[in-house]
């Protein structure tokens, strides 16, 4: 499969290829970091609600699906942080080195400059935050699907779509 | 024709650049724009360009300067424009990309004449040879009006001199250059106009056939324009020499 050419998306001798590499790297290390973080906190509740079985009888409750959430997908906002880091990279570009920035200013096309400056870091946060986005509702079926039933709290229980009526996405 | 009307323009919380600076180009012709160090020169090319904000009107053919005409200019400046991590090979792609007057014939001439390498970015060409290649970008994108802002700091003499056959040699009639440089010996023998810029105001603005009807040479012109005083060396070393002699 040809590869796309990323060189109008880019400043000129701007690597495009290389950039978004290291995006999609940034993305998937925050989406494994995540994951990872999750399951580990999550484990972490299981074994408290055990113990709590095992010394008194009555099983414990782990903690809603945010509280085991909070913090782990904090990766996607350093993504975030570095793709406006790219935008202002990319600016300031056309003031190293010489003024290219004279010659992009002068271009009939009026779109050109913001064009070569936004786009990868654009396309870069879409991806982040779509990454983001499609990782939680996996971890909320996670969070419902790994744990004893026992051990979740009254509001997830009824299966996937009762939890998410319930409002149990979000607490 | 190029008209700029009135054009001023002051920087923040420093004195005004240009005061009141009006002029014609008309199609065709060289115009040597002088003037000291600080005497706005690059900021009335910036303006003409659109590249600073000012006051007063600047029209190419009565139209303002806008994204419809702005191709209808090249600049070649001594900051340089062009992209450092491009070769010039790419560079011409890119021109022609979005420039469609794009000259490819004569930016391929100017490439041997000046014996550019075409594959090696520009940032890593000598600070001569990027000159260079500012100026062949400027001439080759096929623009009406070409505005050079001191082009040649850095260069060698005998590439100047060349340099001055060859514009004379390859600019077409309808093509008009306005061109910054303190090298005024140099360049008096194919200006074909002299506009002298001191303090941000025009100070002088003569055609080089009206100084050879007065028996001036263009250096004799500014000197006259600048009120410069030719004993000042002679005086200030006579103090100098004075004050050594004291006990």
């Amino acid at each position: 499969m040809k590869k796309p050419d990323l060189s109008p998306l880019v400043p000129p001798g701007v690597n495009g290829a290389t950039e978004v590499h290291w995006t999609l790297i940034g993305v998937g290390l925050s989406a494994a970091a995540g994951l990872l973080g999750f399951l580990f906190r999550l484990n972490q509740h299981c074994r408290s609600a055990r113990w709590d079985l095992e010394a008194t009888g009555i099983p414990g409750e782990i903690g809603t699906f945010r509280v085991i959430l909070d913090g782990n997908l904090f990766c996607f906002a350093l993504v975030n942080l570095a793709m406006a880091g790219m935008l202002l990279y990319h600016i300031d570009l056309h003031y190293r080195g010489s003024r290219s920035i004279y010659l992009m200013r002068r271009l009939p096309q009026r779109w050109e400059l913001l064009r070569r400056c936004a786009a990868l870091p654009l396309l870069g946060l879409l991806c982040s935050v779509l990454v983001w986005g499609l990782l939680q509702p996996l971890l909320f079926w996670m969070y419902l699907t790994i744990p004893p039933r026992s051990f979740l709290p009254p509001l997830y229980e009824g299966g996937f779509w009762a939890a998410l009526s319930r409002g149990g996405f979000l607490c | 024709m190029l008209t700029l009307q009135d054009v001023q323009k002051t920087y923040h919380f420093s004195a005004p650049a240009l005061q009141g600076v009006s002029f014609s180009l008309g199609p065709g012709e060289i115009v040597g724009l002088f003037g000291e160090n600080g005497a706005g020169k690059t900021t009335l090319m910036k303006c003409i360009l659109g590249l600073l904000s000012y006051n007063g009107t600047v029209t190419l053919d009565g139209e303002p300067v806008t994204r419809k005409n702005i191709e209808r200019f090249s600049y070649a400046t001594c900051e340089h424009s062009f992209f450092p991590r491009l070769t010039p090979e790419a560079h011409r792609e890119f021109y022609a990309a979005h420039f469609p007057k794009f000259r490819h014939k004569r930016f391929d001439a100017l490439m041997d004449f000046f014996e550019l390498p075409l594959r090696r970015e520009a940032g890593r060409l000598s600070t001569g040879q990027q000159n260079q290649l500012e100026v062949v970008l400027a001439l080759s994108q096929g623009a009406d009006y070409i505005l050079m802002d001191e082009p040649f700091a850095g260069n060698d003499v005998f590439n100047r001199e060349d340099f001055y056959k060859v514009l004379l040699g390859i600019l077409e009639p309808e093509e008009t250059v306005l061109l910054s440089t303190h090298l005024i010996e140099e360049v008096e023998r194919f200006v074909s106009r002299a506009v002298l810029l001191r303090k941000g105001k025009v100070v002088g603005d003569r055609t080089a056939a009206a100084l050879e009807e007065e028996g001036k040479t263009l250096m004799e012109y500014v000197k006259e324009t600048y009120h410069y005083r030719a004993d000042r060396v002679l005086r200030a070393l006579d103090r100098l020499s004075g004050e050594e002699e004291k006990p």
